[in-house]
């Protein structure tokens, strides 16, 4: 039997470790926390991270009983899939360059749409509304494959375009400075690039993923 | 007989999808610029059409990178 470790999901039981542990250590910092007193500096910035995800949800959903209960899962996957995207940055496989993992998260999303689609119009309006015209097929299955490469699509082309110019100059510093064993060239161009490919465009692609596929839901209701 | 050339051409038109993708984001991206300039109360919700538009107007991008890579590792 041929069993493969891939990197990814090696990194992203990393990441997962991580956040379970700082969940648990910030809720008892924020349980001993005086509510009348000055917040310490920790607890003030778990407060301004929740309420910055309070509101952004409040505009997306459209009632109270919805945000209650989808707004923390959403919250979760947007801190798991921005700290999955900068990853990179820390020596790990970023989780997201591997399509098991943007895959399974679509999916989630792909159930949550159907589900509540189910709840919503009853099992015998659902079936008729999703065969009949035959092309509704096609349109419940989009959301699937648009959300898992996106995200997949951005993150790889982001780290293949990386790997491309540390390529690039390792051979430059090679060719001008043949006299220094290590790539010298790198650390004046590559700063900058890391900025846009993996803190922003993973910023951008976690508040896109989060914000579709919580209008996807909130569409069905 | 192997085919790579040809099958890394297929690939580079496949990813040209993606050119009007883009022409159409730029679009929808200045018009919420200007909507955002007549209307300034009301950029939240804005933004929020603006994401929205942008990730399905994407979605035909993600098609053709998608074709490109069945073609790359597939084939």
């Amino acid at each position: 039997m041929h069993i493969t470790i891939q990197p990814e999901i090696v990194s992203s039981l990393i990441i997962t470790a991580f956040l379970c542990v700082l969940c648990v250590v910030l809720g008892k910092k924020v349980e001993q926390a005086d509510p009348l007193g000055k917040p310490s500096y920790v607890v003030l910035a778990v407060e301004s991270v929740l309420t910055m995800f309070q509101n952004f949800f409040h505009t997306i959903f459209p009632n109270q009983k919805m945000e209650t209960r989808l707004s923390p899962y959403f919250s979760m996957l947007a801190v798991f899939i921005f700290l999955s995207n900068i990853s990179g940055l820390f020596c790990l496989e970023s989780p997201t360059s591997n399509f098991s993992i943007t895959l399974t998260l679509a999916l989630i999303t792909f159930t949550m749409i159907q589900l509540t689609a189910l709840k919503k119009k009853g099992t015998f309006k659902y079936i008729k509304e999703l065969i009949w015209p035959p092309t509704n097929i096609l349109s419940a299955l989009a959301p699937l494959i648009s959300l898992s490469m996106r995200i997949f699509g951005n993150i790889v082309s982001g780290s293949i375009l990386m790997s491309l110019v540390y390529l690039a100059t390792g051979y430059l510093s090679g060719l001008l400075f043949s006299f220094i064993p290590i790539n010298i060239v790198a650390p004046f161009i590559t700063p900058v690039l890391h900025a846009y490919f993996d803190v922003f465009a993973g910023f951008m692609q976690t508040f896109i993923f989060v914000t579709l596929s919580s209008v996807y839901i909130s569409m069905e209701v | 007989m192997t085919n790579e050339g040809l099958i890394a051409i297929a690939a580079a038109i496949a990813v040209c999808a993606g050119m009007f993708t883009a022409l159409g984001e730029g679009l929808t991206a200045s018009k919420a610029v200007e909507a955002v300039g007549r209307n300034p109360e009301a950029e939240d919700k804005i933004r929020l059409m603006m994401i929205v538009g942008c990730g399905i107007t994407e979605t035909v991008a993600i098609y053709g990178l998608l074709i490109a890579f069945i073609l790359l590792f597939i084939f």
